[in-house]
């Protein structure tokens, strides 16, 4: 079976095209500057197995311009799909697990529009042109919430009315499920565990979002991100954890404009915000010793991710494994060993070296008497989403967790 | 010296008078409806009338010689407790947009003291001062400051006065060797709860934030949210900041969790299953928060709990020392339970503050004195 994974961002469609079982990569790339055409052509970087990578332009003024382009590319290739793969960010508490996209799974998920206003409609619009050129295609949505519909509720619930709480759907989600279940179940393999016995922290570092997740026997317990991806960690240009207070008086600042707000702290706060000079960690780090402002950026950045790393630790208990991934998490040695020191008290103790001298993943970097292992694996999210949709559509969930067989342990005192 | 304690909450006013070398107050109580009933200046003087008519025989009003005042705020401009000169009196006065509703009550206090006890020095008890010394990667929020007309904003805490002194308790009760920091999780049980780690007397990590609604969940505040929720809520129920104010400050925590009004006490004793989600989520919070605290401390030496409801430590505390690592004295306990209330935490240090405020201004004794 031919797996075609779409990967629809706000202003790019990645695709990759693999084939079931073997997982064999066929095709992949990425269409970039689809929408309102801007100061250079759209194109799609197209690339099949074994050959070199091509330009392609054409105009793509919305994203189902930029899948017809896909498909026309595959079709000279020689390459046909059989099913379709999507990534949806948001899938609310009524998409725990991948679903089939029917007339009634695609009716649920344009009421969820509200949750992931930015994010889930050009998916929709896309899932939208596939079936009306091409019906018999079966489309999967692949949730980036579904991993996290394990969260307990005494984790998942804020602090508020219930009233507020039902009428919004307002609660935790949690965010990269796709990749923090990918990169828990290769550990799991690393590390020779059953999945169902296996704790760990998943890092997930990207350039851009970043969040943490605490893993216990396999299914996710808490995530760093929340109701929305701006809670937790400190992101390129996300402010992460903020006091309410904050929000507030800048709803005041700002004369009541939410969307003025939501965009301080979805695109201008972060390491961006602190730092006034890049969103990307990596400049900053480079130029820590410069003056206080990149040395407070990079300081701030790390210890948040150490703290809920502390957090999560705690609430894991006997953790198997501290996971990082991303490229934040598997490019930059310096970020690992920063987030790693002064966990003795957990049994967790990075070796400096091995870290630094990492060249090919999965790794493990933890010292030799580290009672945790620290490793480094390479997300995948299209392999990922193309293997849900392979055993959605073959009826083979296996080596997963489904949610709804799991019981929590109770907490309390 | 014989200390009077006042202590400002929204309409009351708490009072408790500390005879010289005494620890507990020879009188106590709490004045009603200030501000709505009763004047700032009537409350005091009927605070200091009920000390006359009391077992303090024409006591109280004669012989105050000092008074604490407890102040919720003051900023980076007070690292440290500060007798109340003209010079206190006028940066106190440049602080008030950090906490609105109580600073022009404590100025309007000051001037009530300085009228009704004369050439008494009034010492001002800043909750924040504590919290000057957290490093800057624990205080930074990473938001862009021009979104906001006051760019010193940052993350204080709200409970030092507790930490400091329950941290100092809990550091004599290891007897450390010199030369190691003693890592004390000091966890503060009061209606807003809040979580420090306290290395070598300095605060490393709080869960307050650069207002008390950051953090634990408290009695009627929501704790840590999602920005995402209040934006919704903006749009959605078209609120506006005041709104969402009432809504985080007074109708959440544990009163919405609970579905009724109900103390933070009652949540972590009871067994009742209608609080059971209440006691799940505060219990939780305090795990993450308890683990981040290791995180800033590599570890822990003690747990201390401390505040008016200090004594639910005692379930708290086995069920902590279980969930996190041991540190090989799993046959004793790790964690102490430090009931001091917070008027007599400030009536003890009254003498230390004012010998170290007469060390340095030794040459303008006239400044304590400051009066109308």
């Amino acid at each position: 079976m031919n797996v075609l994974v779409f990967n629809c961002g706000s202003s790019s469609l990645k695709y990759r095209l693999i084939t079931f079982p073997a997982e064999a990569e066929r095709a992949s790339g990425e269409a970039q500057r689809v929408g309102p055409q801007t100061a250079e052509p759209a194109r799609v970087y197209h690339q099949t197995a074994g050959n070199k990578q091509q330009v392609h332009y054409a105009d793509m003024p919305d994203h189902a311009a930029a899948f017809n382009e896909v498909m026309k590319l595959l079709k000279e290739d020689g390459l046909t799909p059989d099913a379709l793969g999507h990534r949806v960010v948001h899938g609310g508490s009524l998409f725990t697990q991948p679903a089939l996209m029917d007339q009634q799974s695609i009716l649920q998920l344009e009421g969820l529009n509200d949750l992931a206003p930015l994010h889930n409609p050009p998916t929709l619009k896309l899932i939208h042109q596939c079936r009306e050129l091409y019906p018999d295609l079966p489309q999967v949505a692949v949730f980036d919430t579904a991993y996290h519909a394990t969260i307990p509720d005494y984790a998942y619930t804020y602090a508020i009315p219930a009233e507020f709480r039902r009428r919004h759907g307002l609660r935790k989600y949690g965010f990269h499920g796709t990749s923090h279940q990918f990169v828990v179940e290769e550990a799991a393999r690393i590390s020779g565990c059953p999945l169902t016995g296996f704790s760990a922290v998943s890092c997930h570092l990207g350039s851009g979002g970043a969040s943490l997740c605490a893993v216990k026997n396999g299914y996710s317990m808490d995530n760093t991100m929340g109701f929305s991806p701006l809670q937790g960690l400190i992101m390129s240009t996300r402010c992460g954890d903020i006091d309410p207070a904050l929000t507030m008086s800048m709803l005041v600042y700002m004369q009541g404009e939410e969307d003025s707000v939501e965009k301080v702290l979805n695109r201008q706060s972060g390491v961006l915000g602190l730092s006034g000079m890049s969103g990307d960690i990596r400049d900053i780090l480079q130029d820590a010793d410069q003056d206080e402002s990149t040395r407070n950026t990079a300081s701030a950045y790390i210890w948040r991710i150490r703290k809920y790393l502390g957090a999560y630790l705690a609430v894991v208990g006997q953790a198997d494994a501290v996971i990082f991934t991303d490229t934040i998490g598997e490019q930059v040695a310096e970020v690992r060993e920063a987030v790693c020191q002064g966990f003795e008290c957990f049994g967790l103790r990075i070796d400096p070296e091995k870290n630094r001298a990492l060249c090919g993943l999965p790794a493990d970097v933890a010292a030799a008497d580290s009672r945790i292992k620290i490793l480094v694996v390479q997300t995948n999210e299209e392999l990922a989403i193309a293997r849900q949709v392979y055993q959605t559509l073959t009826r083979q969930r296996t080596g997963s967790i489904n949610s709804k067989e799991l019981t929590h342990e109770p907490l309390g005192t | 010296m014989n200390r009077l304690v006042l202590k400002l909450e929204p309409n009351i006013l708490a009072y408790g008078f500390f005879p010289a070398g005494k620890e507990t107050p020879a009188f106590e109580g709490r004045m009603e409806g200030i501000r709505t009933d009763l004047s700032m200046g009537s409350a005091l003087d009927q605070i200091l009338s009920r000390g006359e008519n009391g077992d303090y025989v024409s006591a109280s009003r004669l012989l105050v010689e000092s008074v604490a005042l407890h102040v919720v705020a003051g900023g980076i401009s007070f690292p440290s407790h500060a007798v109340a000169t003209p010079a206190v009196i006028e940066n106190l006065k440049a602080q008030v947009p950090l906490a609105p509703m109580h600073l022009p009550l404590v100025l309007e206090l000051i001037e009530s003291c300085f009228w009704h006890l004369p050439g008494r020095p009034v010492v001002l008890f800043f909750e924040t001062a504590f919290f000057t010394k957290l490093p800057a990667c624990e205080y930074l929020y990473a938001i862009n400051t021009d979104a906001f007309t006051d760019s010193g904003i940052r993350r204080f805490g709200y409970h030092g006065l507790f930490h400091e002194a329950a941290g100092r308790a809990a550091e004599r009760s290891l007897e450390k060797q010199a030369g190691l920091s003693a890592r004390i999780v000091s966890i503060c049980l009061e209606p807003h709860p809040e979580i420090a780690a306290v290395k070598g007397g300095r605060p490393v990590m709080v869960s307050g934030g650069a207002t008390p609604l950051e953090g634990l969940p408290g009695q009627t505040s929501c704790g840590e949210i999602d920005s995402g929720v209040l934006l919704t809520l903006a749009r959605k129920e078209q609120w506006g900041p005041e709104q969402l104010n009432r809504l985080l400050a007074e109708q959440s925590g544990m009163r919405a969790l609970a579905g009724r009004p109900v103390t933070i006490e009652e949540v972590l004793l009871s067994d009742d299953a209608d609080l059971l989600l209440a006691k799940q989520v505060l219990e939780y919070r305090i795990l993450l928060r308890t683990g981040m605290a290791l995180a800033a401390m590599d570890g822990y030496d003690r747990i201390v709990f401390s505040g008016c409801y200090a004594a639910s430590g005692r379930l708290l505390g086995p069920w902590l020392q279980e969930k996190l690592p041991s540190i090989g004295t799993s046959n004793q306990s790790v964690w102490q339970c430090y009931e001091t209330p917070l008027m007599q935490i400030m009536a003890e240090q009254m003498d230390r503050v004012l010998l170290d405020h007469s060390k340095t201004y030794r040459h303008s004794h006239a400044s304590i004195l400051a009066g109308p």
